[in-house]
């Protein structure tokens, strides 16, 4: 798989680390964020390759925050993941243009394949 | 024009209201009080140690007339079916005799409550039965007694409990879904992690040069995550049994009086009958108030709940005594009891046999009585009723 930059966005700190250490491992550049203000601050200057985003935080939560990558950098892929699956989120997050839905503790073999999906369809 | 005297309207309206009169004659009950308080005994106090003589009592109750109306509400075709003795023409007031002895006893001036009469062919109406209680023994000779049949309002009444009882449900339902939602979250968060970063430390060491460096933090953070999932089930135990308990010395009489009070609707419901006993030298608990009512409303609701639609006795007795490692109080029922093998099992949350039943009641009550320092179990074979045992500390 070619190496991209991957963007986290959790707002669970112990996520935020073990992400950045399964995706490092793998050769991808990683980007924390805590909340989905500061994603957006940084990646309308410096855009990301895919994005992992949690559905429950503060402040935006992550339907939201699709939403708006949607509207302000479209192609650019999102994969949701969330510790409460709730079929009626996903049906949104899937019609909102979600890549995929996953729920937390998520196999990383997942992971792995739509990163590989979201990496392909980079131009 | 013949003007028709006030007397004969009474008489007319006696028999055509549409509400039964009877009048009785309670003559030697009020001299048996009497003699009683002359005696320096309190009479309601002999009576219930003494069974035998509130029958007699009972028995010298005389019916001496009754309204048109009365036959109809007993659906009985013949007056004279209903004058004698009392226990005699209505067999079930022997329930209730007890209710009006005390309230001659205390010198109460009216008597009002709810009964069930049973009429000729079996069936059950529910009726509002009124008396102005006499003062003097010679009133008592003609005492009017006044019975409404209330049927129909009550079962509207219930109609209206089912649908507050439907509500409730509902509400602990979906708090329970809640509680469900935060712990799924907080739980599959450090998992997640933990997965993540075992995954993670099996990548770094898989390497053609494995990273000792990185595996090695991805490892400990792991076992980081391992532990705050613990801690959060550990926390949720403590947020489900509420608040640390704050014990206070407590009477044994206030506690299950309260407990009674907060069950009636369930106890005419189910049309149990409740005995409250507190045996001599009963110490006083050491417990949380708020605690000891939800272990005995809980235990005395699925009480009231084995007993609905049950054949049979329908009695439930809330007893406290002296045990030698504190207070032991029981809630026991004349129901179906608990087969052998689900002695244990009732306590597990989520367990139920009931079609509305959660299954939290029992967990509710082991988590409380286990907060307080105490225990619960349960005991009694089936066809014998069941019977909860909580034990709880003594205040010194
Ligand atoms: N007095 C009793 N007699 C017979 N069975 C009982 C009695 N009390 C409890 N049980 C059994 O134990 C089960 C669990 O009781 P528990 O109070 O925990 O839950 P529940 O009453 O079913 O539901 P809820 O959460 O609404 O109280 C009941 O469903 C019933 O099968
Ligand atoms: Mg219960």
């Amino acid at each position: 798989m070619v190496p991209g930059i991957i963007a986290v966005v959790d707002d669970d700190e112990a996520i935020r680390v073990a992400l950045r250490s399964l995706l490092r491992s793998m050769g991808h550049e990683v980007r924390l964020f805590a909340d989905a203000f500061s994603f957006l601050a940084e990646a309308t200057l410096r855009p990301p390759d895919c994005v992992l985003t949690d559905i429950q935080m503060p402040g935006m939560n992550g339907l939201d925050l699709q939403r708006e990558i949607r509207r302000t950098m479209p192609g650019l892929p999102v994969i949701v993941i969330t510790a409460f699956p709730e079929e009626a989120i996903r049906r949104q997050a899937m019609a909102d243009g979600a890549l995929c839905f996953l729920s937390k503790p998520f196999e990383t073999a997942a992971i792995l394949h739509w990163l590989a999906e979201a990496l392909g369809e980079r131009k | 024009m013949e003007q028709l005297s006030p007397a004969s309207t009474l008489t007319d309206a006696f028999h055509g209201l549409g509400i039964s009169v009877w009048t009785e004659d309670w003559r030697a009950v009020g001299q048996a009080i009497l003699a009683l308080r002359a005696a320096g005994i309190d009479p309601v106090q002999h009576l219930a140690t003494a069974p035998g003589e509130l029958a007699r009592l009972h028995a010298t109750v005389q019916v001496t007339d009754v309204n048109n109306f009365t036959l109809e509400l007993m659906g009985m075709p013949d007056k004279r079916m209903l004058i004698g003795s009392l226990a005699e023409v209505v067999p079930n007031s022997a329930q209730t005799f007890a209710r009006w002895f005390a309230a001659l006893a205390r010198g109460d001036r009216f008597y009002r409550f709810e009964s069930r009469v049973r009429r000729l062919d079996g069936s059950l109406r529910d009726c509002l039965v009124m008396a102005r209680l006499p003062q003097d023994p010679e009133g008592l000779a003609r005492l009017f007694v006044c019975v409404v049949d209330i049927t129909g309002y009550k079962a509207d009444q219930m109609r209206l409990t089912e649908a507050e009882r439907a509500v409730d449900r509902a509400l602990r339902a979906s708090a329970m879904g809640l509680v469900t939602a935060a712990i799924a979250h907080e739980v599959n968060n450090p998992l997640a992690a933990v997965v993540t970063n075992a995954e993670a430390a099996l990548r770094w060491l898989r390497r053609p040069n494995p990273d000792t460096v990185e595996a090695e933090a991805a490892i400990v953070a792991a076992i980081g995550d391992a532990l705050r999932a613990r801690d959060v089930v550990d926390r949720t135990r403590a947020l489900l049994s509420n608040a640390p308990p704050r014990p206070v010395a407590l009477d044994p009489h206030h506690a299950i009086r309260d407990a009674a009070q907060f069950v009636q609707r369930e106890l005419r419901l189910a049309e149990a009958t409740l005995r409250l006993e507190v045996m001599a030298d009963t110490p006083r608990l050491l417990a949380d108030p708020v605690q000891v009512q939800q272990i005995l409303t809980n235990l005395l609701l699925n009480a009231a709940q084995a007993l609905v639609a049950h054949d049979g006795l329908r009695e439930i007795a809330l007893r406290a005594r002296p045990h030698a490692a504190g207070v032991l109080i029981e809630v026991a029922d004349s129901g179906a009891g608990i087969p052998p093998d689900r002695l244990l099992r009732v306590f597990e949350p989520f367990y139920s046999t009931r079609t509305d039943g959660i299954g939290l009641g029992l967990a509710i009550c082991r988590t409380a009585a286990e907060a307080q320092g105490g225990r619960i179990w349960v005991s009694g074979a089936p066809g014998s009723g069941a019977c909860f045992h909580v034990l709880l500390p003594a205040a010194p």
